[in-house]
């Protein structure tokens, strides 16, 4: 679940061309919400997401995830938690690299980069070639071209999909973020996620004690140890909860309306395989209606109309353009009354 | 003629030390999209470290090291000025380079150059034993680029390598941007500091002045080097290599130009000529050569007009 609460951004503050970019938003998602943002230009939809993901920092509010609030994290460490794509494709990935290359920088969101290890990790390069697939590009038979020889929508699918990959976190991160995203004591998620780990491991112990005194061949011994091991993961990685939180600038503005149209229909299909949660913005109004269980409008730094699941599934452009015009001569009457 | 051709093992040498230091501007140049004036304080950093330690009868390879950690020193500087001062990077690093010129002269102990008696200090190279020297430095450049090579293929150097080429990518996929800056910067000129210190074991001196236009040297043999060799293969250990080639070229031209004569007053000129030459024609191309095409093929379209 994200909430955003109060939040406020002002571009040159204290000059003549001071901006109230965001006035004050309120907006809460509940996990596996597919909202669609739409809104003038200027109205403050990328500088919303911006903020999110942690590109600007606001003036006031807070971001929560899980009732935990992100917004002292820097960009980058919040990476692991919100997957992003831009209406730039030349912003999303690293032209001069490879596909396998930059797949495998997503891969390793929020971990640490060793010095010990290669980039590349051929163990990793089936599920890349797997996952490549499920795009129906051709992508998977150009891992090794540089992205920058790729097309913008081939560019916006990729990093679509660097955005919602990530490898399995370690123990010891798993541990990290339960307690971090943890709605509530803190001490109480540490006991918990510890004494469960506990609990596994001496039970993993204990299998494995049985194995090693088993006098079975060498080869099904380490059949079953793995089969333990497995076991034992699968109840640690019962807390792992984070799930990144899909933020869509725009990424389908610079595209022809066919490539659009396939960007976004892979995008769906990726939404609602990992049932994400997603913020995506968009200029179209058709999509903002196609897609999500939920749609905003903003204007002037506000969000003006909020309309949700059932009412959401009858709205017609129509009715959604209505809205849109109201909206701004509101905002236009509004500021011919006070004269700016 | 053969007063030439006796000059060209040293000026094998010399290309060899520079074209360290060129691999350490090609870091920070080519693969963080970082243009860094620190080096001509740290190459001259990286000398004078160097003699001091062995005047002061330290191993030569521990003046090496030594050099090449002082080296890393001046690229921290200039990396926290940029990212946690906000200081555009090119300032960034004309500061360092400023404050290194106090710094060298107080680490010399006042003096403006030093030197070393390499008849009966041991040295790893010297211009007494060209050969040998040649030798020793081409494994050592040989090596220099291998390691890079590797270490840009970890995970870390690849990390490196997304922040120089996309830093909102690299930001949106987790990767400490300002870390591998400053990171980056170090590597960068603890070469261009080994490379220093290499140079003032060959010539048996270090001078405060002796960094003065490394860096454009250095750009000298990335442009070069990029130039020549960047349709070849895009590899990186290509890559990296063909900035030795370039340094190698630039000595060539470099030596021939002072055979025939030239004032050599005017070498710094013709540097930075060679330079400017080699960033403005890819541009030109870019922009003159379809201006041109175009014009051609309206003034044909014109023709047939009127002939219409």
């Amino acid at each position: 679940m994200i909430e955003l609460k109060g939040i406020r951004k002002v571009f040159n503050p204290g000059t003549s061309s001071e901006t109230v970019a965001i006035n004050n938003v309120n907006l809460k998602l509940e996990s596996g919400d597919f909202i669609t943002v739409i809104g003038g230009n200027g109205a403050g939809k990328s500088t919303l997401l911006n903020i999110v993901s942690g590109s600007y920092e606001a003036d006031e509010g807070l971001i929560l995830l899980n009732n935990n609030d992100v917004s002292r994290l820097p960009e980058f460490k919040r990476a692991p938690y919100f997957g992003r794509v831009f209406q730039d494709p030349m912003m999303g990935t690293a032209g001069d690299m490879t596909v396998l290359e930059n797949l495998s920088l997503a891969f390793r969101r929020g971990m640490r980069r060793s010095l010990f290890r290669w980039s590349c990790h051929t163990q990793d390069k089936e599920f890349f070639i797997e996952q490549l697939k499920t795009l129906g590009l051709g992508l998977e038979n150009r891992l090794n071209e540089k992205v920058g020889l790729l097309s913008g929508g081939q560019r916006q699918a990729l990093t679509l999909l660097m955005a919602t990959i990530r490898r399995e976190p370690s123990h010891h991160m798993i541990r990290r973020d339960y307690v971090r995203f943890y709605d509530g004591d803190k001490k109480l998620a540490k006991d918990e996620f510890d004494k469960a780990f506990k609990e596994a491991k001496e039970e993993f112990k204990k299998r494995k004690a049985e194995i090693k005194s088993s006098n079975a061949s060498k080869e099904e011994k380490k059949a079953q140890l793995k089969e333990a091991f497995e076991k034992f993961d699968k109840k640690v990685r019962v807390f792992d909860l984070t799930k990144p939180v899909l933020l869509l600038d725009e990424h389908t503005a610079a595209l022809d309306p066919k490539t659009a149209a396939k960007v976004l229909e892979i995008t769906d299909e990726i939404v609602k395989k990992n049932s994400l949660t997603t913020i995506m913005i968009t200029h179209n109004m058709k999509d903002a209606i196609k897609y999500g269980n939920r749609l905003i409008m903003m204007s002037k730094g506000n969000i003006v109309v909020d309309i949700n699941g059932e009412e959401k599934k009858k709205l017609t452009i129509e009715q959604l353009l209505e809205m849109f015009n109201q909206a701004s001569n509101d905002m236009l009457s509004d500021s011919a009354i006070l004269g700016d | 003629m053969l007063e030439y051709l006796a000059s060209l093992p040293g000026a094998l040498c010399l290309a060899l030390i520079w074209s360290i230091m060129a691999i350490g501007v090609f870091i920070t140049f080519k693969v963080l999209n970082v243009a860094d004036l620190t080096v001509d304080g740290s190459f001259a950093t990286g000398g004078i470290v160097c003699v001091v330690v062995m005047a002061h009868g330290g191993h030569f390879a521990l003046a090496l090291l030594l050099g090449f950690l002082a080296g890393l020193l001046c690229g921290l500087v200039t990396g926290l000025l940029y990212t946690c001062l906000g200081i555009p990077p090119i300032l960034a690093g004309i500061l360092t380079q400023l404050a290194l010129w106090s710094i060298n002269l107080k680490i010399a102990g006042g003096k403006a150059n030093l030197a070393i008696n390499a008849r009966l200090t041991p040295v790893l190279v010297s211009q007494l034993n060209i050969y040998n020297s040649l030798w020793i430095l081409a494994i050592i450049l040989v090596a220099v680029a291998g390691l890079l090579y590797l270490f840009f293929g970890t995970e870390l150097g690849a990390s490196i390598r997304a922040t120089g080429n996309n830093p909102h990518m690299s930001k949106a996929q987790g990767i400490n941007t300002k870390f591998n800056i400053v990171l980056g910067l170090m590597i960068s000129n603890g070469l261009v500091a080994l490379s220093g210190a290499l140079l003032a074991q060959y010539q048996g001196f270090a001078d405060i002045n002796m960094g003065r236009g490394a860096i454009v040297i250095g750009l000298c043999a990335v442009v070069i080097g990029t130039a020549i060799f960047s349709k070849v293969s895009p590899n990186f250990l290509v890559r990296l290599l063909s900035v030795g080639a370039g340094s190698l070229i630039y000595y060539i031209v470099y030596q021939t130009v002072v055979f025939i004569g030239l004032d050599t007053d005017l070498l710094k000129m013709l540097a930075a000529v060679i330079v400017a030459l080699f960033l403005g024609i890819p541009y030109l191309q870019k922009t003159i050569v379809p201006r041109v095409k175009k014009w051609k093929k309206n003034k044909e379209l014109l023709k047939e007009g009127s002939n219409v």
